[in-house]
């Protein structure tokens, strides 16, 4: 075996123009294939790990009230968080993402920005986060540190750009409008405690805060959370499987608003009565008017979208009809006093089996109006509470605490699921788990894209490089015929003349892919030199600093040499073989 | 001396109408039950919107209304580059609609119109007294005034929000005192700072209810923006169920 790799070494150099322009091709290829990967994994890269993670974690959960994706509001803070860190203790970073659209006056200019909170609780604790939110927001004049200061009205600091735009410095005041997370119009002062410089174009249009001074401005009270992103240890691995692993945990209770009720005006005292939501989509309007049995009151009412419904039971302890008007006084989860909420009763339904108690029917708008000013306690833990029966006819039909959102498995589910907030007009809190793996799948596509597109193109190029090399094979062959006549005459066997030509394309190939790959690897070092200049500049989204980011995929590389070395030894072949198959004899005789 | 005589008749006016101020709740119902139509409608909207450095952006509208059903209809005519574009409420549902791709999306309630200031809720109907209650003062009394705005007397009294999901948690409204027409209306987000101050300049009747016809809304917070509002060609006749329809309006847009 050593004579025949020694043979096909030796041959390599024989005709080394040949050899040199095939190879050189051969590289070529490499180099393009190699560049284009590490290219396309490098932007990927650069779009997940430093603006897709940085917006929305490596998994996240998401909060809509009321169908608006503006409205990034969970009422309940403190349990979305308990439940959390029961459910998934490897997570290693959690907080909440803050970010408001805003109107912003400077010095007698305008522009929009994004005010958004950092919680430096977590920047300080964890150095990799510090780091982290050091390269993205470069502090160059001013000090990061200070948007936490208490004694500085509202403290931002603001990028380069658009400092320059709205013609501020740092101590200056500018005035910002937005509408908060209760729809409330509202307008405040922040002090610019600081200017960042930043090259990702997408980190141009923030103005940071810290989280507290973020909730404050925004409208959230202290027991109330934004949504939650999460950092996690090898997030390729367990992004998805601790979203699902959330998903499962955050399934949520039938909601009921349990206290003392009475009938306005009657001077009688309260009875202790629960309020549950009439779910208002179509598995509410299926099973209502099939289990509900309306004794008073118009029926369209009663299952129309303004029903409030008390059972026979309640109407008789309040001896209350159609048209009173009850009040229903609950003591909030957080709130220090108790919360009236007033509903007419329009109908009266008979007892509904599984709920006993007393119990008013109420439509998830005004329903939910009330839940989401004050929230109630726990339904578990309240023993004011009615406890539905799970076997209850109408329990399908009762809102619940919050709606969870189905996983969507790629971006385009998760796109069509915003979309449908709108028109599935929820009432409740929306709450949708992902990961960054599910929401930015079209990152993954575009590199894949990008991938097969370089594999195809490179192909068609290999596929005129083979051609040469059946063709250099063959001009081979039928030179070296006597040659292949003397070795066989002398004893080399066919199998030995066909490896030969095999190894010496094979040694070819493998030669030019390494010089290849190194070309690549040295083009790739120069043009990530290569500064770009700031602004309105097309590559700004993949660009990392300023500068283009190669990404070389190992793997990948490994898996180029392995695709060109069986296609060059597949090409190579049959011409062997031919050569092989020649008689000894008919070689020796042949002339040129 | 001719300034003296004014001012004494103006601040005579004030005293006289101090002794008699009326209650803030029923101001708000004669301010709802004059305006308030019970009719469909159907009127001619043009929408000027003047922007600091960006200029003035103008666009004109055709405006269906019906109360009973809580839908309205709005069809852009112009500019060029809007015409055929609008907005369909049918109770809880509300769409945009967009003529070049012709599609419809679901839109939330407060979407901007067309780019400007004016948000979709701005065209719902809701009543002011479900919304807003009287704002006291630290004595617990109703803060209501008699004043001369410019030379009509009116009423000025203070509202504060009873639901949360309102734009502006504070308002201040100058009524006349003798028709009990909306003069001017201040809007204040919560805490204090002015919003937008709307002047309604020009009413008229329909059926015995007043409409205002000439609006304008001033940004307080970005000074120099404003947006003026003229309705016109105001018809009250019941307007056919197909008008508050996707169908119709995407035939309208053609």
């Amino acid at each position: 075996m050593n004579t025949v790799v020694d043979i096909s070494l030796r041959n390599l150099v024989r005709q080394k123009r040949r050899n040199f322009l095939l190879g050189a091709a051969i590289g070529f290829g490499m180099m393009i294939l190699v560049i284009a990967n590490a290219f396309a994994h490098g932007m990927s890269d650069t779009i997940f790990n430093q603006i897709i993670v940085y917006v929305s974690g490596h998994a996240n959960i998401g909060f809509a009230e009321k169908g608006d994706f503006m409205r990034q509001i969970f009422r309940d803070g403190p349990r979305i968080k308990e439940i959390i860190k029961k459910t998934a203790p490897e997570i290693r970073v959690s907080q909440e993402s803050i970010g408001m659209f805003m109107r912003v006056i400077g010095n007698d200019k305008t522009d929009n920005l994004v005010l958004v909170g950092i919680d430096k609780s977590i920047s300080d604790s964890d150095p990799s986060m510090k780091h982290h939110d050091n390269k993205m927001v470069n502090v160059v004049e001013g000090k990061f540190d200070d948007i936490s200061r208490d004694d500085i009205e509202n403290p931002v600091l603001l990028s380069v750009q658009k400092a320059k735009s709205l013609n501020v410095k740092k101590g200056d005041f500018v005035r910002a409008r937005f509408r908060d997370v209760n729809g409330h119009d509202v307008a405040f002062r922040l002090t610019v405690v600081g200017i960042f410089k930043t090259s990702n174009v997408f980190m141009q249009m923030p103005m940071f805060t810290d989280l507290k001074v973020a909730k404050r401005v925004l409208g959230y009270r202290t027991w109330e959370t934004a949504s939650l992103q999460f950092r996690l240890n090898n997030p390729e691995k367990t992004a998805a499987a601790i979203a699902d692993k959330l998903h499962d945990a955050l399934r949520p209770n039938v909601a009921v608003l349990a206290g003392s009720l009475v009938k306005r005006e009657s001077g009688r005292t309260g009875i202790t009565a629960s309020a549950f939501a009439l779910k208002a989509d179509s598995l509410g309007k299926t099973i209502v008017p099939h289990v509900m049995k309306i004794i008073a009151g118009d029926t369209a009412i009663a299952f129309g979208k303004s029903a409030i419904i008390a059972t026979k039971k309640l109407a008789d302890s309040l001896h209350a009809g159609i048209g009173d008007t009850v009040e229903l006084s609950y003591k909030g989860k957080y709130a220090e006093q108790e919360h009236p909420a007033r509903f007419v009763i329009n109908a009266i339904c008979a007892d509904v089996a599984g709920l006993d108690g007393n119990v008013l029917f109420v439509n998830e708008k005004a329903f939910y109006s009330e839940y989401d000013v004050c929230l109630p306690q726990d339904p578990v833990a309240n023993p004011d509470a009615v406890k539905p029966d799970p076997k209850c006819p109408l329990f399908a039909a009762l809102g619940t605490e919050w709606i969870l959102l189905d996983r969507s498995h790629n971006s385009a589910a998760a796109q069509d699921q915003i979309r449908s907030l709108g028109r599935k007009q929820y009432r409740a809190t929306t709450v949708n788990v992902s990961s960054m793996y599910e929401s930015a799948s079209q990152v993954l596509q575009l590199e894949n894209a990008l991938n097969l597109i370089t594999v195809v193109a490179v192909l068609i190029l290999f596929f005129i490089i083979l051609i040469g090399v059946v063709n250099t094979l063959r001009m081979t062959i039928r030179e070296r015929t006597r040659e292949i006549g003397t070795i066989r005459a002398i004893g080399m066997q066919k199998s030995d003349v066909r490896n030969t030509f095999i190894l010496e394309t094979f040694f070819l190939s493998l030669f030019s892919s390494i010089a290849g790959t190194i070309a690549a690897f040295a083009i790739m070092t120069a043009a990530a030199f290569y500064r770009f200049p700031e602004g309105d500049n097309p590559l700004a989204m993949i660009l990392d600093d300023q500068h283009i980011r190669f990404l070389p995929d190992p793997l990948a590389i490994a898996i180029f040499f392995v695709l060109i070395l069986l296609i060059s030894v597949a090409t190579a072949y049959f011409p062997a073989r031919r050569a092989a198959n020649l008689s000894a004899a008919e070689a020796l005789r042949s002339y040129e | 001396m001719k300034k003296l005589f004014l001012m004494t008749i103006v601040f005579a006016v004030a005293i006289t109408s101090a002794q008699n101020l009326p209650p803030v709740a029923e101001l708000l119902k004669a301010v709802e039950s004059r305006t308030t139509m019970t009719t469909d409608a159907k009127a001619h909207a043009s929408v000027t919107q003047q922007k600091g450095r960006q200029g003035t952006k103008e666009l004109e509208m055709t405006y269906y209304r019906r109360d009973k059903g809580d839908a309205f209809l709005i069809v852009l005519t112009a500019p060029e580059n809007e015409k055929g574009n609008g907005y369909l409420r049918d109770g809880d549902n509300f769409w945009m609609y967009r003529r070049n791709t012709r599609t419809f999306q679901h839109i939330n309630r407060d979407e901007s119109i067309s780019g400007t200031d004016a948000q979709a809720d701005d065209f719902e109907k809701r009543k002011l007294t479900e919304l807003y209650v009287p704002a006291t003062d630290a004595n617990g009394k109703e803060i209501v005034s008699a004043e001369m705005l410019g030379q009509i007397p009116v009423w000025r009294f203070e509202l504060k929000a009873k639901v949360s999901d309102v734009s502006y948690p504070k308002k201040t409204y100058w009524v006349r005192q003798d028709n009990q027409l909306v003069l001017k209306e201040q809007n204040y987000a919560l805490s204090g700072t002015l919003m937008q101050t709307a002047y309604y300049l020009k009413y008229t009747t329909i059926d015995s209810h007043y409409l205002p016809v000439e609006m304008v809304f001033v940004d307080e917070f970005e000074k120099g923006n404003k947006t003026m509002v003229k309705l016109s060609g105001i018809s009250t006749e019941k307007l056919g169920d197909d008008v508050f329809t996707k169908a119709y309006l995407e035939n309208q847009s053609k």
